[in-house]
């Protein structure tokens, strides 16, 4: 959070920044063009009316009182200089009274800008010559350099922005990389302290039971002639024993893929067969449970390719899964369809107690279990599916998982289609 | 006007002189008359001037340095000087401001050299090159430095209107760089004589009055002489008035009357002047 208030607070000074760079841009071309382009005609002026001033004072000192008669004489002069401007201008000789002597150029000028210069020396002036220069020009073209002022400050402010602001956006989202990656890291951790606190316990009700069930029995504790009782014990003492070891070959098998030591025996598989023999070990544990087992095979005689225990476990995980976790008078239905690009599914759909939408990612992921209170109602290490999900993953496919509290739960494994060998 | 020989008028003169001389009073000129305008008499005018001091030894003749035809009139209408000589007639409103013009001789405008450019005549067509800019050299190779007056002043305006095959290559030649203007007779004269293998038009009556170390070329195989000027055969001619004001004083009127004296014509004939013809 603090991370992202930082981010937005960078984004918008650099914003800032850009926004008055771009501004100082779009002021400064237009006013620069004006002020020197003024400088520079107002400099022209002055040279033209000093030059013109100086031609006029060789006439004013050779005829001190006729000099004001001398209009067209000083009209060629003038018209002469104004060769030298491309934009209207007026050139006009004054007497000291303000009476024009002689003047060229149109009487009106737009925006004029003038410059003037006296005739004679500077004690005694004689009169003045003042030049006048049309300045729409200027501000025509102080016009077109506001618009180029405009676009080179637009895309100033533009690419500045963009470079500065995907800069930070790359660092921003590294960032975030960061603390995702952390939170995973702190999560996985937590998860594998949940994980050791479930498996002491889950190892530990086996053992008691092994333990507990073998001193009894070593005692005689219900006398030498209870030998039905302590025979139930010692079947007792198997199934905690079966019951721990497949809790440990889990571990093992997982390990193994996680360690990435896990190697495919592949061999050809009979889906028919595959279906047949895992619903046969289950079947037991459904009618127990009072469930319905079924199972629906959309392309029979369809051969697979894979590891056939490990396809098995898969199943059979999957298989007591929904058992497990399906009340009485449910139903749990294997289905073998056509997967995507010619690949095989195989969906086991139960219409038990579901899983949130929120926790399938984490029901998924290895260490990951779900609310407590359900995995403490039940049996098992929280390593089925994330196993499933490894394994398949092994074979080049995949798990699926659709559920919801209380609609049920469907679990697909699918294969790809390189691993079909057969499917009509 | 009658017409005087050269002989007539050089008796006249020497008499007029001598007569000047004797009746001259003892002690200083009493009485100024100021002449002003064109720069192209401004010279005829001190020696017409200094031969009127001898015969009105009481005035004393001021020619004042050129203003102009038009401004010369503004002085005279001003009553700054009292006559002004003119290269062309009055406008309306100059005689509805009062003053008056009367045409006093005919000169020439010639086209002149600093000389030495290997070249004595000039058609109107090669003139016409020249200030087009498509004849750039004299034939010894070097170039042509065009001197030229303004375009609104009254000698380019005579040569366009008398000469009309100049009168584009003179506009052409207004707006090329590197030719110089001379604002006033006397200073397109003075930059004729100090750059070297310069050509521009004058007036002939300028360079004799003023001994002007200038040659002048001939035009179209004529040479231009009063007598040529008062015959027609020299072809770009002006004519000059004197402008005289409203109150003239008695002097000016003396002075006007004494352009039509054998001694006057003398010196105009000298100067590169034909009478002037009636009606101009």
């Amino acid at each position: 959070m603090a991370v992202d208030a930082g981010y937005a607070r960078l984004r918008k000074t650099l914003t800032t920044i850009s926004a008055i760079l771009a501004a100082t841009i779009i002021v400064f071309v237009p006013g620069f063009y004006v002020v020197t382009a003024y400088q520079y005609e107002a400099e022209r002026l002055q040279f033209t009316a000093n030059r013109l001033a100086d031609r006029v004072t060789v006439e004013v000192y050779e005829l001190p009182e006729m000099w004001p008669f001398l209009e067209n004489r000083f009209i060629g002069i003038l018209q002469r200089e104004t060769r030298n401007f491309t934009q209207p201008t007026r050139q006009e000789i004054f007497q000291l009274d303000g009476t024009s002597v002689a003047k060229f150029g149109p009487d009106v000028l737009r925006l004029a800008l003038s410059r003037s210069a006296d005739i004679g020396d500077e004690a005694n002036p004689a009169g003045w010559v003042q030049v006048s220069l049309s300045m729409v020009h200027i501000w025509g073209r102080t016009g077109i350099a506001g618009l180029i002022g405009l676009v080179l400050g637009l895309m100033s402010f533009f690419t500045i922005r963009t470079l500065t602001l995907h800069d930070l956006t790359v660092q921003e989202k590294a960032a975030a990389a960061v603390l995702a990656a952390k939170r995973d890291a702190e999560y996985a951790d937590r998860a594998k302290s949940e994980f050791l606190a479930n498996m002491s316990h889950e190892l530990r009700t086996p053992m008691n039971a092994i333990i507990g069930f073998g001193q009894m029995i070593r005692d005689q504790s219900l006398g030498p002639d209870a030998t039905d009782v302590y025979l139930e014990y010692a079947r007792d003492i198997c199934d905690s024993g079966d019951h721990l070891l497949s809790i440990i070959n889990d571990i093992l098998d997982l390990s193994k893929i996680e360690a990435g030591e896990a190697q495919l025996h592949e061999q050809e598989l009979d889906v028919d067969a595959l279906v047949e023999a895992s619903l046969t070990l289950i079947k037991s544990r459904a009618q127990n449970s009072g469930l319905a087992l079924r199972s629906s095979i959309e392309v029979r005689g369809a051969k697979l390719f894979a590891d056939g225990r490990m396809t098995k476990q898969m199943l059979l995980n999957l298989l007591s899964n929904a058992v497990k976790f399906t009340d009485p008078g449910g139903s749990v239905i294997l289905r073998v369809v056509r997967g995507d690009r010619g690949g095989l599914k195989f969906s086991i759909t139960d219409t038990g107690i579901g899983i949130a939408q929120d926790n399938i990612p984490r029901a998924l992921s290895t260490f990951g279990q779900v609310a407590s209170s359900m995995t403490r109602s039940v049996d098992g290490t929280g390593l089925g599916l994330p196993l499933v999900a490894s394994l398949a993953k092994l074979h080049g496919g995949g798990l699926e998982l659709v559920s919801d509290v209380g609609t049920g739960t469907t679990a697909t494994i699918w294969f790809p289609q390189e691993r079909v060998i057969e499917l009509r | 006007m009658i017409k005087l020989s050269a002989a007539r008028w050089r008796f006249g003169a020497g008499a007029i002189i001598a007569m000047a001389w004797m009746a001259a009073p003892n002690g200083a000129a009493a009485e100024t008359l100021k002449i002003g305008g064109t720069g192209g008499d401004l010279g005829t005018m001190r020696q017409l001037g200094d031969a009127f001091e001898l015969w009105h030894t009481d005035v004393t003749v001021e020619v004042v340095p050129s203003l102009g035809s038009s401004g010369g009139i503004r002085a005279v209408v001003a009553s700054v000087i009292d006559l002004s000589i003119s290269a062309r007639p009055l406008k309306d409103e100059e005689i509805a401001a009062g003053v008056t013009a009367k045409p006093y001789a005919i000169t020439a405008l010639v086209a002149v050299t600093t000389g030495g450019v290997g070249v004595s005549n000039l058609t109107l067509a090669e003139l016409a090159e020249i200030y087009s800019g498509t004849r750039k050299n004299w034939p010894d190779g070097s170039p042509i430095r065009l001197i030229l007056r303004d375009e609104g002043e009254t000698d380019t305006r005579l040569i366009k209107e008398q000469a009309p095959e100049l009168a584009q290559p003179l506009d052409d030649a207004s707006i090329r760089r590197g030719i110089l203007i001379g604002p006033s007779d006397q200073q397109a004269a003075d930059l004729l004589e100090s750059v070297p293998r310069s050509m521009g038009f004058l007036s002939l009556s300028l360079i004799l009055a003023e001994d002007r170390p200038l040659m002048v070329l001939d035009l179209d195989g004529v040479k231009a002489t009063s007598q040529t000027i008062a015959s027609g055969q020299y072809g770009l001619v002006k004519t000059f008035y004197l402008v005289s004001g409203l109150n003239m004083s008695p002097a000016a009127h003396a002075f006007i009357d004494f352009l039509d004296s054998p001694q006057a014509q003398e010196i105009l004939e000298k100067t590169g002047h034909a009478p002037a013809r009636p009606g101009a």
